[in-house]
């Protein structure tokens, strides 16, 4: 192989990696600029770097406040929750052999979202609040695949018919939970939890929503050219040498771990982990060694960025679920109108 | 290298698929199977492949057995080319030929310039390194047949085994990618095929079995073993074999 094949074939992926890395930190950066108290960049980077470095503070208390216990966890958190849906949606998706699916259509989600309101309504711990979530969220995933596992015939509606129920079913499980929430403090603070929002979110957040997600992304980070030959048909996957059995084991575990971590902190935030896997992959190429980074990039981006304009954009807050899927939802159609098209 | 079948069965409950099948395979040997629809054919690799577990009998590669094989020590072995390779997403052929040596590779690590060049040097052997950019769907079903051949080439294992492989192809890839298969075995590579075409079994294979009924009708060498009569048994048509510049070729009579 010349050395030019071997530049244009392995190098270039790495440049696109680089420029979406950029990206992010300057949306990262941007989104401390944004908000009703102006702060100066000279102001974030020396509070930031005062973390770091013994720096004498210049600046007032409400400076050093905003930007380390509201503006930090906020960007923090979308930016985590970004990343884990996306990588969710681009794990089943292989796992699943179907690009179409999403921890939203497969249920995970509705699972998750039910656990969690199970356990507001019990008043249960922080902890329990997301074991309950993680449970039901990976019960969501295992009836659907147990479903769609009955409909050989219709390989690619199977999943998705099965998903439409699974989800319908935990959505209504839900509802009751806020039939019987008592209507002063559990009930609203299921639903704007619900709604997808990260307007009360704490540093406690960030710090379960990094350890969950980094505990779901390393095994998928290291399996990530195994993940390739999931998409295989069972039969040539095996004969490749994998244990697949083995494998979606793992993806599933990881994959819903992160699935109900970002809900219990953001609740239902949908369509990324459908259009953010979908964009990775028309952007890079269907190879988890570059659109497992890819995806984590844009994902996160993406969702700083919505959370931004959700609390920027009018004067009271526009919960980010409904953002998300006001630009998701079309966005997804232009994608499909446009492969279909190529076809 | 050798493959030995001892007497083997497999079947769903009293509805037996395969009965007591015993035979060998060699290095260099090039065995096409042929059969009806659903006589077992696809059970048989499945077994082979280890996709299924067998009720009774024996599998010996190099005399161990094949249940003591581990996934990827079995991928070590025997490559599997199907009938249609698919993929719900679109990789590159370069890709797509490297994941071959994925059981060659440590369990957490990630093909190297080692695997690439072995990827590449897989390419090359069959004329298809122009196509390494291009995706799979952008591809002829010939060269695609091509690119699972080099990805199981990549493999490194010696035994392959084609279920079909000419089956989507139209007639002049269904003889270019024959010949191409046939030209393994003197490299070391022993074949196992199936085909619902008896003349690329007398053009192109050394051994052929005939499975009828779960059983072995018939197994040897080609020229011995097919006849115009077992092609009429098996099949349930008239046929004459003619032959041309020492080749034999299917002649079924025309109903009138």
């Amino acid at each position: 192989m010349t050395k030019k094949e071997f530049k244009i074939h392995f190098n270039h992926p790495k440049v696109i990696v680089f420029l979406f890395f950029l990206l992010f930190l300057f949306v990262f950066f941007m989104s401390f600029f944004v908000g009703r108290y102006p702060i100066k960049p000279s102001q974030l980077i020396l509070v930031l770097l005062s973390k770091i470095f013994p720096i004498q503070p210049t600046w007032s208390p409400t400076v050093e406040s905003i930007i380390l216990n509201v503006r930090f966890p906020r960007i923090m958190s979308s930016a985590l929750i970004g990343a884990a849906l996306s990588i969710s949606g681009l794990s089943y998706q292989g796992m699943f052999k179907n690009p179409m699916v999403s921890p939203d259509v497969l249920g995970t989600s509705a699972g998750a979202g039910f656990g969690a309101s199970l356990g507001i309504l019990l008043g249960f711990s922080y902890l329990s609040i997301s074991l309950v979530s993680f449970t039901f969220g990976l019960i969501a995933v295992i009836l659907v695949t147990f479903i769609s596992s009955k409909l050989l015939n219709q390989k690619t509606l199977a999943l998705i018919l099965g998903g439409i129920m699974i989800s319908s079913l935990f959505t209504s499980a839900t509802s009751f939970v806020k039939l019987v929430a008592d209507t002063d403090n559990t009930l609203p603070a299921i639903t704007y939890w619900l709604m997808g929002s990260l307007a009360s979110v704490r540093k406690t957040d960030v710090y379960f929503l990094l350890i969950a997600t980094v505990i779901g992304l390393i095994p998928l980070v290291l399996l990530r050219w195994k993940l390739n030959l999931l998409t295989l048909d069972e039969d040539e996957a095996m004969s490749l040498g994998i244990n697949t059995t083995l494998l979606r084991k793992i993806v599933i575990l990881c994959a819903t771990l992160m699935t109900s971590a970002a809900i219990c902190v953001g609740g239902h935030i949908g369509w990324i982990g459908l259009v953010i896997p979908h964009f990775t992959r028309m952007v890079v190429g269907c190879d988890y060694r570059i659109s497992l980074p890819v995806s984590i990039l844009m994902g996160s981006t993406f969702l700083m960025l919505v959370d931004t304009i959700s609390r920027s954009l009018l004067t009271s807050e526009i919960p980010i679920g409904i953002l998300t899927s006001f630009i998701g939802a079309p966005f997804f159609l232009y994608l499909m109108i446009r492969e279909a098209k190529k076809v | 290298m050798s493959l030995v079948v001892k007497n083997l069965s497999f079947g769903y409950s009293d509805n037996k698929v395969i009965e007591d099948i015993s035979f060998d395979i060699n290095k260099g040997d090039f065995i096409c199977v042929l059969g009806k629809n659903g006589v077992g054919k696809s059970t048989l690799f499945k077994l082979l492949l280890g996709f299924l577990k067998k009720q009774a009998g024996e599998i010996l590669i190099d005399n161990k057995s094949l249940d003591t094989f581990s996934r990827k020590e079995l991928a070590r072995e025997i490559a599997y080319i199907p009938q249609y390779s698919t993929s719900a997403f679109n990789y590159s052929v370069f890709d797509t030929v490297l994941m071959g040596t994925t059981c060659r590779l440590e369990p957490l690590a990630s093909p190297k310039a080692k695997e690439k060049q072995i990827a590449y040097e897989a390419l090359k052997k069959f004329d298809i390194a122009h196509l390494s950019h291009k995706y799979s769907d952008s591809i002829s079903g010939g060269e695609r047949q091509l690119v699972v051949l080099a990805r199981a080439i990549a493999q490194g294992s010696k035994i392959l085994i084609l279920d079909e492989p000419t089956a989507n192809l139209d007639y002049g890839n269904q003889f270019r990618v024959m010949q191409t298969i046939s030209q393994l075995k003197t490299q070391g590579y022993s074949i196992i095929l199936s085909t619902h075409n008896p003349e690329q079994a007398m053009w192109f294979s050394d051994k052929v079995m005939f499975l009828d009924d779960k059983k072995i009708l018939a197994y040897g060498a080609t020229q011995d073993i097919i006849t115009a009569d077992l092609l009429k048994q098996i099949y349930g048509i008239d046929i004459d074999l003619v032959e041309k510049d020492g080749r034999k070729l299917c002649f079924p009579r025309i109903q009138k």
